[in-house]
């Protein structure tokens, strides 16, 4: 008794109250992490939040996913793939809120992302990380993922720089 | 501890197959009496996962502990509807694991289109049957002397869910 129980599972359309409230404590707890930031995407309006979900449920190119632990949301990951490379997909918006951290969530997020997208036909999965001796990085290159093309400032102005990984996908047959 | 519910993958093939085996030993909830061999689940499992089908898992650690799915009917009229399967492991039971991985099944199912889901439970599994209550599974009624254990025979109870467009029709 007692253990934590997470799960994984993909954002719903009418969740999309749930999708831009993580979204946005991704970005107040970890504003280094992400390109985008707080002030930008708390001024966007509900359409573009209900909008962003419902596409992505409908497009076949996106994978949206939602970690929960015990039934309270601790996590979010967005997979797309590129439209003008099939065979690429992209990694957004990863994050595991603070008190979930360290027991499996972010791994289990990949792993999903992984075999959807191997599913899919994706032959590289594809990231940006800031460049720092962090978790996620840590994460990321345990899963595999290598270094690709010089680093760049994480955005205009920013004295963080971002790396971007990629990971050539294994496929079993 | 830390418990994780997600979907199915292709590596859970033999971890699936030693869980529905521990269950199906039991000679109680399920209808098979042991899991089918390794190649089948494997086979089973690849299937699964190329259809993106409503199929999820419960793992701790390396070991899985339980799992849900819904498969759909293939004829034309029956595509809206689709067969629930679950099981937990014994001694994983009464932590709300099933509650999970069927809820998260019911709504990958109703992402994919299955608005009708149908299950048959043991009557006296009363355990399985106030967890699929909850759920909002009705009953619609009771396969008389439905399953056949070591030549004693049991009723099976008939439920099903409504979901999506179906839930109003």
């Amino acid at each position: 008794m007692g253990a934590a129980l997470f799960v994984i599972r993909r954002i719903r359309p009418e969740e999309w109250p749930a999708y831009r409230d993580i979204r946005l404590a991704a970005l107040r707890d970890s504003p280094d992490s992400f390109g985008s930031t707080y002030e930008a995407e708390v001024a966007r309006p509900d359409e573009l939040w209900s909008s962003r979900v419902l596409a992505a449920s409908t497009s076949g190119m996106d994978l949206a996913l939602l970690a929960e632990e015990d039934g309270a949301a601790c996590g979010l990951a967005w997979c797309k793939i590129s439209s003008s490379e099939p065979g690429l997909a992209d990694v957004f918006q990863m994050w595991v809120a603070p008190g979930s951290r360290g027991r499996g969530v972010g791994r289990a997020l990949l792993g999903e992302i992984a075999a959807w997208a191997r599913g899919a036909g994706v032959r590289t999965l594809r990231l940006g990380v800031t460049v720092a001796d962090s978790p996620a990085m840590r994460l990321y290159r345990s899963f595999g993922f290598r270094p690709e093309g010089p680093t760049e400032p994480l955005r205009e102005g920013s004295t963080l720089m971002a790396q971007t990984l990629v990971l050539a996908l294994a496929f079993s047959s | 501890m830390t418990l994780l519910i997600r979907k199915i993958q292709r590596p859970d093939a033999p971890a699936f197959r030693a869980c529905l085996d521990s269950v199906a030993r039991e000679r109680k909830y399920l209808a098979q009496v042991e899991a089918l061999p390794l190649e089948r689940v494997e086979a089973f499992v690849s299937q699964s996962v190329e259809n993106d089908a409503a199929q999820f898992v419960a793992l701790e650690g390396g070991e899985l502990v339980g799992w849900c799915d819904v498969f759909p009917h293939w004829a034309y009229a029956l595509q809206h509807a689709g067969s629930l399967g679950m099981g937990v492991r014994e001694d994983f039971r009464g932590r709300g694991i099933g509650e999970r991985l069927l809820r998260a099944t019911l709504d990958d199912a109703l992402r994919k289109g299955i608005y009708r889901v149908t299950l048959e439970a043991r009557a006296d599994n009363l355990r399985a049957i106030r967890l699929y209550e909850r759920v909002g599974f009705i009953h619609e009624g009771v396969a008389r002397a439905g399953l056949r254990f070591d030549g004693r025979f049991h009723d099976a109870v008939r439920m099903a869910l409504l979901q999506g467009p179906a839930s109003t029709a």
